[in-house]
């Protein structure tokens, strides 16, 4: 049988005997037919004792401790030098001389990383050589090389974005499927009020968002679905205003499926006859799924 | 009832034919059920171990014929028995937890830590002090730091510390047992 989990944490739980007996009888077995395993048994054992007297138990862990870590003479030795390691430590060890340690283990490794380099002079210099090279003319050849592509990211922003634009071109591909709507108004900057949401349920295969405009001012928008942190999903470009008993709306449809659990922001753009798009307003919703797959 | 010699040598030629590797898996049998015998809330965990080896050589001259699989794992099936019986006879005793030790009670293993340090290899030693500088959460900190420094996993730093730490700890504890045996008050004879 497999022994499933962190090695360490499932040894601290046998030695504190918060395993059942099909794990003990595995973790037992394979300690008198490994010795590796055995060893590595031996050092969560320590590992324990130190957590034990240094403190790094939770109070559940040191009780079990306390109720079940038999302590043999070796155990108690064990224990009683990990105390005096401690005292030992603080009194013998404070940071300055480990600063002083970590000083001279850097400084070990750089007198031999340069006394390396001055054995073999000729082969450092060429290894020098290609490595400046290397970042000199390397991103160039890098571009020359790499044909060009496409992210699988982009790739499949791409097929949602052509999905979505023959949908909101074609709104007959929704019809007879079930649709849920939602008429959202733009967030202005003080407005505060509970964010709209949209539950979907496993029979619902569109959203419509019914996008009100302050003003109808252009003739093409173009939206953009965001998180609420920012980060772009997809865009839908060509959308064509539409009245709505007496408002002026944008209609925008998305397949339920593009939708999971979670906020979202459309930025709403206009686009004017030069084609730079003008921010128009941002729209908030919520999507509730009570249909078990996202 | 203690081993004979003949059955002793029957249950070391059952692990291994070669000699030293036989002896050596017989001490790493014995070691692992110590373990678990601790682990089962037995406190005389060696002595149990020593029962289940001797439950065991007294077949070993069957079990060479008839048994088919890992020896370690019929020691084991002893080890299990040897348990049940053993918490059958008695009740646990809760053992009294160590009290927290006085500075008198350390003293001996200070000594002895300080006299085991300077036999080590500086680099050790330092190593090992420098791996139990700092406490709880700082302990970790240091340890990444150390294992970053001397370019080592944790996985790796640990072992290493581990392996140092063993060496400590055998030589404390021979250094304790000669301050104890120094110690020992001689007869006066007149």
């Amino acid at each position: 049988m497999i022994w499933k989990g962190d090695e360490e944490v499932n040894m601290r739980r046998y030695l504190l005997g918060d395993v059942d007996e099909q794990r003990r009888e595995q973790l037992e077995e394979r300690v008198l037919c490994d010795r590796a395993f055995a060893e590595r048994l031996s050092i969560a054992q320590d590992h324990l004792i130190d957590d034990y007297i240094f403190g790094g138990l939770s109070e559940a862990e040191r009780q079990s401790f306390e109720k079940n870590f038999v302590l043999n003479e070796e155990r108690r030795n064990k224990l009683r030098i990990a105390q005096a390691l401690e005292v030992y430590v603080t009194k013998e060890f404070p940071p300055q001389r480990a600063a002083n340690y970590y000083t001279q283990v850097a400084s070990d490794l750089w007198r031999t990383a340069v006394s390396f380099i001055q054995r073999h002079r000729v082969w450092a210099t060429l290894a020098f050589a290609m490595i400046l090279l290397a970042v000199l003319l390397g991103p160039g050849v890098v571009r020359w090389l790499m044909p060009r592509t496409i992210s699988p990211l982009d790739a499949q922003r791409a097929r949602i974005e052509h999905e979505l634009a023959d949908l909101n071109r074609d709104p007959s591909r929704a019809v007879n499927n079930a649709t849920i709507d939602l008429a959202l108004q733009p967030m202005l900057l003080r407005e505060g009020g509970e964010t709209k949401r949209a539950v979907i349920t496993s029979d619902i295969h569109f959203v419509r968002l019914k996008l009100e405009l302050p003003q109808a001012k252009y003739d093409r928008y173009r939206s953009v679905v965001k998180t609420v942190e920012g980060v772009e999903l997809f865009a839908v470009s060509d959308l064509k205003p539409e009245a709505d008993t007496g408002v002026r709306i944008i209609l925008l449809r998305i397949p339920s499926d593009f939708l999971p659990n979670g906020d979202y922001q459309i930025e709403l753009q206009g686009i004017p006859g030069d084609g730079q798009a003008v921010p128009v307003g941002h729209y908030n919703f919520r999507i509730v799924r009570n249909d078990f797959t996202h | 009832m203690a081993l004979t010699k003949e059955e002793f040598d029957e249950l070391l030629d059952w692990l291994d034919p070669n000699p030293g590797r036989a002896a050596d898996r017989y001490e790493a049998i014995r070691q692992s059920l110590i373990t678990v015998f601790l682990n089962r809330q037995c406190e005389e965990a060696e002595d149990l171990a020593d029962e289940t080896i001797n439950r065991v050589a007294r077949r070993a001259k069957d079990l060479k014929t008839n048994y088919i699989g890992k020896p370690e794992l019929y020691f084991y099936g002893v080890a299990k028995n040897v348990t049940h019986e053993y918490h059958r006879k008695r009740s646990r005793v809760i053992q009294p937890l160590l009290p927290p030790p006085s500075r008198e009670d350390l003293e001996p293993y200070l000594s002895c830590l300080d006299e085991c340090l300077a036999k080590l290899p500086h680099e050790n030693s330092e190593l090992i002090l420098a791996y139990y500088q700092n406490q709880k959460k700082a302990k970790i900190a240091s340890h990444r730091e150390i294992g970053l420094r001397l370019r080592l996993k944790a996985g790796a730093l640990r072992a290493r510390v581990f392996r140092i730490r063993a060496r400590l700890e055998k030589c404390i504890v021979e250094c304790l047992e000669r301050s104890i045996d120094s110690n020992d008050i001689k007869p006066f004879i007149i």
